[in-house]
């Protein structure tokens, strides 16, 4: 057998990950799944390849004598850390992100904490060409359950191809 | 040469060009979808998408990362972005490039010692292609009497 056509043939090509627009109903919540515990590597990683040199996030003498006494995870890193975490179930199969906004840092991330998130679908809107808009709240929480991120953005994803079921 | 400026040293109107800009490799873009669990097939399938486009949260995240050593370099809080604005795709072998703009700066009403600097930073192709823009808010403290 061919493995490369049989893996690629259109029956296969649904594996659920993300979801089509018929699938974002207004009001409809999700819970994403896995979270994941942000390291010490992670971070430092993240700000450098992002040349994000801020030594509150790579320098931890530094961070001693700041507000909070150790670093801090990057901003940005939270941020898309919890997007990504939200793309199995919301933007999986979006086609473009147009933007973001009202993105608000709540509390601090430090190195070890376990991140997870939450979305609710706020609006969503038909385009030509078998396309729709989305608006989704997403909410980043920490292993106490308490916010430490909130943001909104808008994609946008496909409809439901004719004839592909589940 | 500091790294970010003090509340004092923020004026605004004034544009700060970001140097250096740098460009963004396929294998760049592969592994910070990953790493921030990011599996959409558009950016690490090239035979599903076709061409695959460099992640959103890349593109933001590197625009916030070159603005950081002209900006928010001594900040205490980043308070949260008002809007990211994508406006044109970037792809692998593209370079980045980044300006801020401050828009305002304000005293903090309850602690003197510091202000709250609000700017937008806009992201460039090589071809100076307007990418991304984006207007965040941070705490700037003071330098205070030397």
């Amino acid at each position: 057998m061919n493995w490369s056509a049989r893996v690629l043939a259109p029956s296969d090509l649904d594996m659920g990950y993300g979801s089509y627009f018929e699938e974002l109903e207004t009001g409809r919540h999700f819970r994403h799944w896995p979270g994941r515990t942000i390291t010490e590597f992670d971070d430092t990683l993240f700000s450098l390849m992002s040349m994000n040199q801020h030594p509150l996030h790579i320098d931890e003498h530094y961070a001693a004598g700041t507000q909070h006494g150790r670093r801090l995870v990057a901003g940005p890193f939270v941020i898309s850390l919890v997007i990504g975490m939200s793309q199995a179930d919301i933007g999986g199969r979006a086609l473009e992100t147009l933007d973001y906004s009202n993105v608000r840092h709540l509390g601090p991330v430090f190195h070890g904490d376990s991140i997870y998130a939450e979305s609710t679908v706020v609006m969503r809107e038909e385009l030509p060409n078998e396309r729709g808009l989305v608006i989704v709240a997403t909410r980043g929480l920490n292993q106490r359950e308490e916010t430490i991120l909130t943001l909104e953005r808008k994609i946008v994803v496909p409809k439901r191809p004719e004839g592909e079921t589940t | 040469m500091s790294f970010g400026r003090y509340y004092e040293e923020f004026e605004t109107g004034a544009i700060y060009k970001h140097w250096p800009g740098r460009t963004i490799t396929e294998n760049d873009n592969t592994w910070f979808a990953l790493l921030t669990m990011n599996q959409n097939p558009l950016f690490i399938d090239r035979h599903h998408a076709g061409r695959c486009p460099v992640i959103d949260t890349l593109v933001f995240s590197l625009t916030v990362g070159m603005s950081v050593a002209d900006t928010s370099g001594q900040t205490i809080a980043n308070l949260g972005y008002e809007s990211v604005t994508f406006e044109r795709p970037l792809f692998p072998g593209d370079s980045l490039y980044a300006e801020s703009e401050v828009l305002e700066k304000r005293e903090s009403a309850s602690k003197p010692d510091r202000g709250i600097v609000a700017i937008e930073t806009r992201g460039f192709n090589q071809d100076r292609e307007r990418i991304v823009v984006l207007r965040r808010s941070f705490l700037a403290p003071k330098r205070g009497p030397e």
